[in-house]
C-alpha cells in the first residue's frame, strides 16, 4: 500500500465524555461502542468480495486431503493464504434457481438478499426484477450497532460502469426496492469515510444539533404530506420516513474522531474512474480503502464489488483478451475458456492482495485479518450455464471468528441463505433465519468452530 | 459496453409476458383508438374496446372510459430537481452526483419506481447542504433585505421561498413553524447560518422533493387538480422545470382552472427556450438515444469509433428532432423523412456527405440513397447495435416496441441470450438464421427479425455498408401483424413514408408522450385521452406543438368523483 500514514487520535469514547461534561446537550448520543478487547474478544469483521459471472467450476474448487489443501489453477494466488482459507462446495441459490427470469439479474438481485426478486418486468433478455429485501451485508452491519459511523460501506470498482440505475449494477439493499448504489470514486468513498474524523467533541455536538434541527422540520413536512395522501402514497412516504431516520442515526455515527487506525493515503485528484484498463488501479485503491475503514473502525462491514452482474470487462490488463468478460463466459473454444479462466484468476490475485493489506495491520489477537471473514460470492455459479448452483464461496481469514483455513468443506445442496445465516451469527447476531424464510434450513453445521 | 440496449430492459410490461403473445395477435399497448376495427385494445387484458371519439361536430367528451386513476405522487426526477434548484436558487447541481432513477417504456418518473432509499436520503441531505452552503453565500442577494436591521427581513424570505420551493403557498401554521425554526437557528448561530439551515431543510422536504397535490370541486361532480397543483404540472411536462412568476401569479389568482386558461398558458409557455429543451428529453428517451454519452464499440472492429463521434452524434439528433418540432409544422413526417439534416464537417465526413460551407453545425443533405430522418442516422443505428456486430434483434424490437407500441415478451429462460459469433463468410441475416429454426425462438423473432433486417445497410457503429463480411447486403424484410403497415420491403427508405402516414404509428406517438407526461401506463380509462391526442396528431398532421398544448389540457384530467 502506497503512502500510509499511521494516524493516532484520541478514542471517540473520549471525546464524547468529554462532550457530555460541556453545557452543550448531545441531542442523541450515537450508541457506545461495547468495551470490545477486554469483554466480548476481537471486533469482528466481514468483507464480501463479489465478482462477476461466475466461474469455471473444474478449474476453480480445490481438492483437499489429509494434508489439507491443494489449490486449482484459478486459485494458485491465494498459495500464501492456504492456511487461511476454507473453500465451501454444496452452496445453491436456491431462491434464485425457484425464480424465473433473466438468469444475471436474478442472481444479482438474489444473491445479498437471499429473496427472490420482485417489481418483475418482462423485457427481451427475460424477466427482471428489483432486490426484494435487505441484503446480508447491511443485516450484519445494522444489527450489530457496533457504534461505528456506517453499518456497513459498499465500495464499487467500475460497479456502475454498465447499466447504471439498472439493477443489474446493484449488490447492496436497505430493504426492499431500495438499492445501494456501491460507490466508484474512491475520492469521495475517502472524503466520506477519513476526511471528516477531525471535529472537536464541542464542534461536534453542535453538527449534531444543527442536523436534528433540520431533519426535525423535515420529518414535519413528511408527516404532514403523509396525512394528505392514498394509502399507497403513505407506505410510500413512510419508506422515505424510514430513510431519513437511518440517515440520522448514520449522521449521528459519523464524523467522530476516528481511533488509533492505519488511514489510507488520499486517493489522487486526478484518478481516472472509467476505461477498463483502469479496473486494477481503483481496485488497489478501494481495497486500500476498505481495509483502512476496517482498521479505523468506520464499520465493521464493507461489500466490494467488482465490476456489475453480466460483466462487459474487456480485462486486456490480465493478458490476452480475445473478447469481453461476459462474453467469453458463454464460450467453450480453448482460446475463450483460457481467457476466462485468468480472469477469474486475476480476481483471485486482487483476493490475495486484498488478504495481505488485512494480514499487515496488527488488530486485537492478531491481525486484521485474523478479525475479518472475506466471503467471495458471485451472482451465478457458472457462467456459461447460469447454474446457481456450487456457488464460488471461499471464506478467507478469520481465524479469531472460528474458523479452520486449510479446509475444503462440501455440503449436500444447501441454500445460500443458510450460509449467511451461519456467517451472521458468527458475527454476533441472534438471526434464526436470514432472507426468505422458506429457503432457510438452518445454520451449516462445522463451518465456524 | 456490451449490451448498450440493457436500460432499454425496461421497456416490456409484465401483463404481456406470455411467450404465447407471439403466436397470435399482437398485443397493443393501449387500449385501441377510434378506428380500431378489431378492438385491438382489448387484447392482453387491458383494453376496454375502442372507444369512441366523435368526429367533426361532436362534443369533446363524447368519448368516455370512465376516470383516470388518482394521481400517485411523483418525485421531481434527477434532471427535474437539479433544474429546480437552479431556477430556486441560481445554484447548479451536476446531474452527475444525484444517483439515476430507473425507467419504465424507457422513462423517468414513473411514480412506482420512486422509492426513497436510504442512499437517496443521504444524496439529498448531501446535496441540500453543499447547496444551502453556495445559496447562503451572499445573502443580501438571496433576501432582497437586512436580516439585522429589518424585523419582517427573515419572514418575508421564509413565506416567499417556501412557496416557490413548495410550489404552494403554506398555511398559517405552517408558516409559524418555519418561522420559528428560523428564529431560532439565527439565536443561536446568525442570520447567515439560519438561512443556511432553513434552504438545507427545504430541500430535503417531501414537499420539495414531490409532487404534493390538492385536488378541488370542478363544479361537475369531480376534482381537479387546484390551480397550484396545475402550475406545477404544467411547467415540469412543458419546462421540466419549477412554475415561473407568471405560473404562480396565475395559481394565486385560480386561473388555471379552465381549458382555455390552460391554453393559454401552454401557448405562452411554448415559446420559451426550456421547452425546447424538455422535448429533446422527450426524444431522447423515446427514440432511445440517451445511451450514446458513453457508448463504446469493440475498438478492433470499429476501431474509428470515439467518444467524440458519439456525442456527434447525438448533437446530429437533438438539431435535427428541435428543427422537426420547432421550425417545421409537419413533426412526424419531418422526422421520418426529412432529406436533409445538421452536420458538422467531421460528421459529413462520416457519412460521405457534402461539408457544410460554415464552421459548426449547417442543414445539409443527406447521402441520397443512403438515409432519410432521424431513422436511419448513425447516431439512432450505434445506440441500436452490438459492439462489435449490428443489431436486427435490437433495432426489430425497437420498431416493435417504440414506434407501434407493441411489446414483446420475455425469451424462455432456458436461452441464453447473446448475439451470435461474427464469422467470415456468412451475413449477419445467416447467423441469426437459428430463430427461425428454432421453434421456442421463431414465433416472436418471425415477428423481431425481419423488421431489423431492413436496417443491414448499418453496421453496429452506424456507418452504411454494402457489404456485410464480404457479402452484398441483403436489407429486405417484413412487416406482419401490424394494423397498417403489413408488407414486405427492399430496406427500411421505402418504410419510412408508410411510417409517417401510419395511424398505428400516430397512436404509439401519442401512447409515448402520455406515458411521458403522466408517468404512468396508459390503461383501460386512458383509451379516451389517448385517442384524443391521437386525433389531434392526425388533425394537425403530426404537429408535437400543438400535442403539447393537448397534452396540457388533459393535465386537468379529473380525479375520481367528489366526495
Amino acid at each position: 500500500m502506497n503512502g500510509r500514514a499511521k494516524i493516532s487520535m484520541p478514542s471517540r469514547r473520549h471525546l464524547l465524555r468529554g462532550a457530555a461534561g460541556s453545557t452543550l446537550a448531545l441531542p442523541f448520543l450515537p450508541s457506545l461502542r461495547p468495551a470490545h478487547a477486554a469483554a466480548s474478544g476481537p471486533r469482528k469483521r466481514l468483507i464480501v468480495f463479489y465478482f462477476s459471472n461466475g466461474v469455471t467450476q473444474e478449474k476453480f474448487w480445490p481438492t483437499a486431503s489429509a494434508t489439507g489443501l491443494s489449490l486449482s489453477p484459478v486459485l494458485a494466488p491465494l498459495q500464501t493464504w492456504k492456511e487461511k482459507l476454507t473453500a465451501v462446495r454444496g452452496i445453491n441459490m436456491e431462491t434464485a434457481r425457484a425464480t424465473n427470469g433473466n438468469s444475471h439479474n436474478v442472481g444479482m438481485t438474489n444473491v445479498l438478499t437471499a429473496r427472490k426478486f420482485q417489481d418483475v418486468q418482462s423485457t427481451e433478455f427475460g424477466a427482471v426484477g428489483w432486490g426484494a429485501g435487505i441484503s446480508i451485508d447491511q443485516h450484519i452491519g445494522n444489527t450489530l450497532a457496533a457504534g461505528t459511523p456506517f453499518g456497513s460501506l459498499q465500495l464499487g470498482v467500475q460497479a456502475n460502469r454498465q447499466y447504471k440505475g439498472d439493477p443489474y449494477s446493484y449488490l447492496s439493499y436497505s430493504g426492499p426496492r431500495a438499492p445501494t448504489q456501491s460507490e466508484d470514486d474512491p475520492r469521495k468513498v475517502f472524503a466520506k469515510v477519513f476526511a471528516s474524523g477531525d471535529s472537536d467533541a464541542m464542534a461536534r455536538a453542535k453538527l449534531l444539533a444543527r442536523k436534528k434541527s433540520i431533519l426535525d422540520l423535515v420529518r414535519d413536512d413528511l408527516a404532514r404530506v403523509q396525512s394528505e395522501v392514498g394509502r399507497e402514497d403513505k407506505d410510500k412516504l413512510q419508506t422515505h420516513l424510514a430513510s431519513v431516520s437511518e440517515l440520522e442515526k448514520r449522521l449521528a455515527a459519523s464524523g467522530g474522531a476516528l481511533g488509533t487506525c492505519v488511514k489510507p493515503a488520499a486517493p489522487p485528484a486526478t484518478v481516472q474512474l472509467t476505461g477498463d484498463e483502469q479496473h486494477p488501479v481503483l481496485g488497489n485503491m478501494m481495497s486500500d480503502l476498505a481495509v483502512g475503514a476496517l482498521s479505523c473502525d468506520a464499520t465493521r462491514v464493507v461489500t466490494l464489488q467488482w465490476s456489475t452482474a453480466q460483466s462487459g470487462l474487456w480485462p486486456k490488463f490480465a493478458g490476452e483478451f480475445p473478447s469481453w468478460h461476459h462474453d467469453l463466459s458463454h464460450r467453450t473454444d480453448d482460446a475463450a475458456v483460457g481467457a476466462l479462466v485468468r480472469m477469474q484468476t486475476w480476481y483471485m490475485q486482487q483476493l490475495a492482495n486484498l488478504a495481505k493489506k488485512l494480514d499487515a495491520v496488527p488488530d486485537d489477537g492478531g491481525t486484521l485479518l485474523d478479525n475479518t471473514v472475506i466471503l467471495t460470492i458471485s451472482e451465478v455459479a457458472v457462467g456459461n450455464t447460469h447454474s446457481f448452483k456450487d456457488l464460488p464461496c471461499l471464506l478467507l481469514g478469520g481465524r479469531n471468528l472460528g474458523l479452520k483455513g486449510n479446509r475444503l468443506l462440501t455440503f449436500s445442496n444447501k441454500p445460500h441463505n443458510d450460509l449467511f445465516l451461519s456467517i451472521a451469527n458468527a458475527m454476533g447476531t441472534q438471526d434464526k433465519t436470514f432472507g426468505d424464510p422458506m429457503f432457510n434450513t438452518g445454520p451449516l453445521a462445522g463451518l465456524f468452530s | 459496453m456490451q449490451f448498450n440496449s440493457l436500460s432499454r430492459a425496461w421497456l416490456g410490461l409484465a401483463v404481456f409476458g406470455l411467450w404465447s403473445a407471439c403466436t397470435g395477435q399482437v398485443p397493443r399497448d393501449v387500449a385501441g383508438g377510434p378506428d380500431d376495427p378489431n378492438g385491438l385494445g382489448g387484447a392482453g387484458g387491458t383494453g376496454a374496446g375502442a372507444p369512441a371519439i366523435g368526429g367533426a361536430g361532436s362534443t369533446p367528451n363524447a368519448c368516455d372510459t370512465g376516470a383516470p386513476p388518482p394521481a400517485a405522487l411523483r418525485r421531481l426526477t434527477p434532471r427535474q430537481y437539479a433544474s429546480t434548484v437552479k431556477s430556486l436558487l441560481a445554484v447548479d447541481v451536476p446531474l452527475g452526483d444525484l444517483l439515476p432513477e430507473p425507467k419504465t417504456f424507457g422513462f423517468e418518473g414513473f411514480a412506482q419506481n420512486q422509492v426513497a432509499s436510504v442512499g437517496l436520503a443521504e444524496q439529498w441531505d448531501a446535496v441540500a447542504e453543499t447547496v444551502a452552503a453556495k445559496a447562503s453565500q451572499d445573502l443580501n442577494k438571496l433576501l432582497g433585505c437586512d436580516p439585522n436591521t429589518d424585523a419582517n427581513c427573515l419572514r418575508g424570505f421564509v413565506q416567499t421561498l417556501s412557496e416557490r420551493a413548495f410550489r404552494r403557498p403554506l398555511n398559517a401554521e405552517q408558516l409559524g413553524k418555519h418561522v420559528s425554526f428560523v428564529d431560532a437557528a439565527k439565536m443561536t448561530a446568525g442570520a447567515q447560518e439560519a438561512v443556511r439551515m432553513y434552504v438545507a431543510a427545504l430541500l430535503q422536504s417531501p414537499s420539495f422533493l414531490y409532487q404534493r397535490e390538492s385536488f378541488v370541486d370542478d363544479g361537475r361532480g369531480h376534482v381537479r387538480p387546484d390551480d397550484w397543483a396545475m402550475a406545477s404540472r404544467l411547467s415540469y411536462l412543458l419546462w421540466g422545470d419549477m412554475p415561473d412568476a407568471n405560473l404562480f401569479a396565475a395559481a394565486r389568482a385560480k386561473s388555471l382552472g379552465t381549458e382555455s386558461q390552460v391554453r393559454a398558458q401552454a401557448q405562452r409557455m411554448l415559446n420559451d427556450p426550456r421547452t425546447r429543451s424538455q422535448a429533446k428529453h422527450f426524444f431522447e428517451q423515446w427514440l432511445e438515444y440517451d445511451t450514446l454519452p458513453g457508448l463504446s464499440k469493440d475498438t478492433a472492429t470499429y476501431p474509428t469509433f470515439t467518444p467524440k463521434l458519439a456525442e456527434l452524434f447525438r448533437q446530429q439528433l437533438e438539431r435535427d428532432v428541435e428543427f422537426a418540432m420547432f421550425e417545421q409544422k409537419n413533426t412526424l413526417s419531418q422526422l421520418f423523412l426529412s432529406g436533409q439534416t445538421f452536420m458538422n464537417a467531421e460528421l459529413a465526413a462520416f457519412y460521405g456527405a457534402n461539408a457544410p460551407s460554415a464552421a459548426g453545425f449547417a442543414l445539409v443533405k443527406w447521402p441520397a440513397g443512403e438515409r432519410q430522418g432521424v431513422l436511419t442516422s448513425g447516431g439512432m443505428m450505434a445506440a441500436h447495435g452490438h459492439p462489435n456486430q449490428s443489431s436486427p434483434i435490437m433495432r426489430g424490437k425497437f420498431m416493435r416496441e417504440r414506434l407501434l407500441c407493441q411489446p414483446l415478451p420475455s425469451p424462455p429462460n432456458d436461452i441464453e441470450i447473446m448475439p451470435p459469433i461474427v464469422r467470415p463468410g456468412a451475413t449477419t441475416r445467416e447467423r441469426f438464421s437459428d430463430h427461425k429454426s428454432d421453434t421456442r425462438c421463431a414465433s416472436c423473432h418471425g415477428l423481431i427479425d425481419p423488421v431489423g433486417f431492413l436496417f443491414e445497410h448499418y453496421d453496429g457503429m452506424g456507418a452504411h455498408r454494402t457489404k456485410d463480411q464480404g457479402l452484398d447486403v441483403n436489407a429486405s424484410g417484413e412487416l406482419t401483424s401490424t394494423e397498417d403497415l403489413d408488407g414486405t420491403y427492399n430496406s427500411v427508405m421505402p418504410l419510412l413514408p408508410k411510417l409517417a402516414a401510419s395511424r398505428e404509428v400516430t397512436s404509439c406517438v401519442a401512447t409515448q408522450w402520455f406515458r411521458f407526461t403522466f408517468g404512468r401506463e396508459a390503461g383501460e380509462s386512458d383509451a379516451c385521452a389517448v385517442a384524443k391526442l391521437t386525433q389531434s396528431l392526425q388533425g394537425t398532421g403530426g404537429d408535437f406543438k400543438q400535442l403539447l398544448v393537448e397534452l396540457s389540457v388533459q393535465l386537468l384530467a379529473t380525479k375520481g368523483v367528489a366526495q
